[in-house]
């Protein structure tokens, strides 16, 4: 596959660029959906932050990328281990597991193995796509083009953080839990909006208005295609910038702090939105405490938090179609009333 | 022998679109492919022949239908060989086939979403991913598509999801075979460009122009930016050139913008494909030295900022730079804006025709699914076969031992191999609202329109219907909202309506019953609710005469009674009149009267009008009938 394009080259969309990272130090936030027309760079975005994830450690040779210090949440075999010899770490790069239009279930949520079968008639259990998300992203592009029945194992598989597979006499269980980015342009259909809700963050992009802007980006673009290596090299020291701050925020995030006046603020707003009480919150708190680890400070203020608020309660606010303003809109003027008070 | 810098060649829709053809050789995987406007015919093969001959001879060369199984696109188990040798082997697809060659893909403006979704990714990637009945691959695939659309309205066009990536769009419609000619370059002369193109520079101020242009015309895609760039390289490196100058810039607006900036009454020097001296004219009202780009782009980008418009579905059309002033005058840039932005309301339309709907019973085969769309449902045997026959061998061994004495031409089937045939059943059911946007009470009328086209929409993740909105006042009618199923747009077609003026009653239906015979035509259900008193007042050909005008409405009334289209009239006035009811008997049509009418009971009322999943009609009323 070609190399990505480079996270910290991508010019403008900072919105977008900041929810992909706050997930990325803060899996726990939720998946993240990214709308917009074409051509704005969803899917270079979301591809580039494979390449910038700092490596993770996990069980050498695990095909469910188990933790190695975990004693919970583990896959059958490591799960079983004895684990006295200790078992041997491997780092590896996070998983951004691409789910590919035209992939069915079977392979998705893992199943027999073929050649197994096919070569000596043995039973054995193949991974799917899921498996190899686990402890990372899984990406779908065209969101709302999905089909009903993988929407439905993907929202099953959210909510219970585990995968389950029985066919043929198999019964696999395994965890699976991941960070869901979906793309997509909002005029080729509706999202369902249990699958919408699952989403922990919520972007809307478009292409910049500004000339000198779409300039650079076309300009950038060409570069990267005409010396690939190059480019990447170029931007090699920002990126590795960039990553460090990831690694040193996931470690700071333990220690952040949640003051009560940040809670009541972040109440406050949910409320005077009209968002459906809990996950909206927890949302926003996570998201928060995540940007703060970001900023390196240690405790989360108010201002962060109406800060982050479009980004996690933007698509928590499409109930009523007759309402005339757009749910941005609605959000920012919540916020401004909030941050005057 | 070196061929001229630029073949004495006068500019014609034929040695453009051979232009093209030849600037695609040179970079086909790179520049993804060509949109070509043409039908079936001796013009169509004629430039088809002529693009092959300049591609190497080797070539893979693939021809996919539009309604193509997304199996042999992608590729799958090869399931003879695969049980002859007893391991999985995979049968390649088509897109994988044509890897470095060529896609060709007739009638693509009838390809649907999902077939589009498929090749745009696999575009997008160059890899093919497999991840299907037990299978997981990665090919290469690289290709280039030429999608030959033979749409014949304006509706009828490609996806846009394809549209946007394709680089060039040639029209081959207004071709005759008789300018046919065989001048141009061959494949000995594309060869060497491959190289040249990659070190052409383009100067500042050129690219700015282009990427200027690309945001007055498409602003909400960067995509067309890129391919001005490249094609701009391209031409420059065909022609001999180092640097691409205005002619490069002008043929790469005509061949991926598909406009051509020739007018008549304007100075035409600039777009004749003279060999042109390298370095810039430069524009006169740009105030900086010649020599100075690096200053000229600053002055310009602070221009440029300051010029910033702020509304936000609008082309940022004050930040156009002033070199691309003396390359396209802004009057015409600004028809060509417009005119892009109607076609990009209705592109895809035509593909959305056969738009799968999951629970179908009846239509073509596109796939096999796992669960039964209906309860009863039969089985595809063949598909449930193929899912059977590689488990085979583990299943016999771990058959109980009675079994084992059977014959070995026994299947053991499983109820995880069943398959049921996906059909793609054309249809949905479409709403088209025409209001009556006309005189003082049209606020109101058009918000409450609004209101229920929103609430129907709000549903139609279920549903899967689509809506559309067609107001007629003052001079005519309008298509405002063409028919989707998306809220989003719904919202921001219908932020701002106008009203006010005349009754022009026959225009209004006159533009529905073109688009919704086109929608039957294509096996669509519709619904067309005209909300509207009927006090015409304005005739087809503008007149203002009430009698014309009313007769005018009722001829074309009766054309959606003969071909027995689905109508209902609703009158929102406050006091009756008998007209409403006289347009609703030529129609066919219910009638109702909803003094103002709300948003939630007209939405309930065009609901219950329309078709159920399981073909039943769910309409309370019986066609006709009139009710308070």
């Amino acid at each position: 596959m070609a190399k990505a394009f480079p996270f910290t080259a991508i010019v403008g969309q900072d919105e977008m660029k900041r929810a992909l990272v706050l997930a990325a130090i803060d899996p726990a936030i939720g998946g993240i959906l990214i709308f917009g027309d074409r051509g704005t760079g969803k899917s270079t975005a979301v591809r580039a932050l494979a390449a910038l994830l700092p490596p993770m450690k996990a069980v050498a040779g695990c095909r469910f990328n188990c933790a190695v210090d975990a004693t919970a949440g583990l896959c059958e075999r490591c799960s079983g281990h004895d684990r006295k010899p200790a078992v041997r770490s491997a780092t590896i790069p996070v998983p951004v597991v691409d789910l590919p239009l035209g992939a069915t279930e079977d392979r998705v949520a893992g199943a027999l193995d073929l050649e197994k079968a096919l070569v000596s008639g043995e039973k054995a259990f193949e991974p799917g796509l899921l498996a190899a998300a686990h402890r990372g992203f899984l990406y779908i592009d065209e969101v709302n083009l999905l089909e009903d029945h993988l929407v439905d194992l993907l929202l099953d598989v959210a909510a219970s953080g585990e995968n389950v597979v029985e066919r043929e006499g198999l019964s696999v269980r395994h965890p699976a839990r991941f960070v869901l980015v979906g793309s997509g342009n909002p005029e080729e259909g509706e999202l369902r909006p249990q699958l919408l809700d699952r989403f922990g963050l919520s972007v809307d992009v478009a292409s910049p208005k500004d000339i000198a802007m779409r300039v650079e980006v076309v300009k950038r673009r060409d570069a990267f295609e005409r010396d690939r290596d190059g480019f990447i090299e170029r931007w090699r020291t920002q990126e590795a910038r960039l990553r460090s701050r990831i690694r040193r925020a996931t470690k700071a995030l333990p220690g952040v702090h949640v003051p009560d006046e940040a809670i009541a603020t972040a109440s406050e707003l949910c409320l005077k939105l009209g968002v459906d009480g809990l996950r909206g919150e927890l949302t926003l708190m996570r998201a928060a405490r995540a940007a703060t680890a970001y900023d390196g400070h240690d405790t989360v203020t108010g201002k962060t938090i109406l800060d982050i608020a479009p980004l996690a309660l933007g698509h928590r606010l499409r109930r009523d179609p007759l309402d005339e303003a757009g749910a941005t809109a609605r959000v920012d003027k919540a916020v401004a009333e909030l941050s005057n008070v | 022998m070196r061929p001229p810098a630029e073949p004495d060649r006068k500019a014609s829709p034929w040695n453009d679109a051979v232009l093209a053809a030849e600037i695609l050789a040179v970079d086909p995987a790179g520049l993804k492919g060509i949109a070509v406007r043409a039908r079936a015919g001796p013009v169509r093969d004629a430039w088809l022949g002529r693009l092959v001959a300049l591609l190497p001879a080797e070539t893979a060369v693939r021809r996919m239908a539009p309604n193509m199984h997304e199996a042999r696109l992608l590729g799958g188990l090869d399931l003879a060989r695969t049980l002859t040798s007893g391991r999985p082997v995979l049968e390649k697809g088509l897109l994988v086939e044509a890897h470095d060659g060529l896609v060709i893909l007739p009638m693509a403006e009838r390809v649907d979403r999902k077939t589009a979704g498929l090749i745009a990714a696999a575009m997008d990637e160059e890899t093919i991913r497999i991840e299907r009945d037990g299978l997981s691959a990665l090919q290469p695939a690289r290709f280039a598509l030429v999608a030959l659309d033979e749409g014949i309205d304006e509706e009828e066009c490609l996806p846009a999801v394809l549209q946007d990536r394709l680089a060039l769009h040639v029209d081959l419609d207004l071709i005759s075979h008789r300018d046919i000619s065989l001048a141009g370059r061959g494949r000995e002369d594309i060869e060497p460009v491959r190289e040249r193109a990659r070190h052409v520079e383009i100067p500042d101020i050129l690219f700015a122009g282009l990427i200027s242009v690309a945001a007055a015309i498409v602003p909400h895609s960067l995509r067309p930016a890129h391919h001005l760039i490249r094609v701009a390289r391209i031409h420059a490196a065909l022609c001999h050139r180092d640097t691409a100058g205005n002619a490069d810039a002008l043929a790469a607006i005509r061949l991926c913008l598909a406009i051509n900036p020739a007018v008549p009454d304007q100075d035409t020097d600039a777009d004749e494909p003279q060999p042109e001296p390298p370095e810039l004219e430069e524009p006169e009202s740009n105030e900086d030295a010649p020599n100075d780009d690096q200053e000229g782009h600053d002055q310009e980008d602070s221009a440029l900022n300051e010029d910033r418009s702020g509304k936000e579905n609008e082309p940022p059309r004050e930040t156009i730079a002033d070199p691309v002033e003396a390359i396209l005058p802004r009057a015409l840039l600004e028809e060509l804006a417009s005119r892009q932005q109607k076609r990009s309301k209705s592109a895809g339309a035509a593909g959305r025709a056969g738009q799968e709907r999951d629970k179908a019973r009846r239509g073509r085969v596109i796939g096999a699914a796992l669960r039964p769309p209906s309860p009863d449902a039969r089985p595809d045997v063949l598909a449930t076969l193929r899912s059977a026959a590689p488990w085979q061998r583990l299943r016999r061994k771990q058959a109980p031992s009675h079994r084992k004495t059977g014959r070995q031409t026994d299947l053991e089937i499983r109820a995880d191999d069943f398959r049921y045939a996906r059909r793609r059943e054309r249809g949905e059911t479409t709403a088209l609202f025409v209001v009556d946007a006309s005189g003082s009470a049209a606020a109101e009328r058009l918000a409450e329109t609004k209101g229920a086209v929103e609430l129907m929409l709000a549903e139609c993740y279920v549903r899967r219907d689509r809506v559309a909105v067609i107001a007629f006042r003052g001079h005519g009618a309008d298509l405002i909202l063409p028919p989707t199923r998306s809220l989003v747009r719904a919202k921001r077609a219908l932020a701002a309506l106008p009203g006010g003026g005349g009754t022009p009653l026959a225009a209004g239906l006159a533009m529905a019953y073109k688009l919704v015979s086109g929608l039957e035509r294509s096996g669509e259900d519709t619904i067309t609710v005209i909300l509207s008193d009927a006090r015409a007042n304005l005739a087809l050909d503008g007149s203002v005469q009430r009698a014309q005008a009313m007769d005018d409405a009722l001829d074309i009334a009766r054309r959606f009674k003969a071909d027995a289209l689905s109508t209902l009239v609703i009158d929102p006035s406050a006091r009756g009149g008998e007209q409403a009811g006289r347009l609703a008997t030529a129609l066919g049509a219910d009638f109702l009267k909803l003094p103002r009418p709300h948003a939630q009971r007209l939405s309930a009322e065009v609901l219950a009008r329309m078709p159920r999943k399981d073909g039943r009609s769910s309409r309370m009323v019986e066609r006709g009938s009139v009710s308070r």
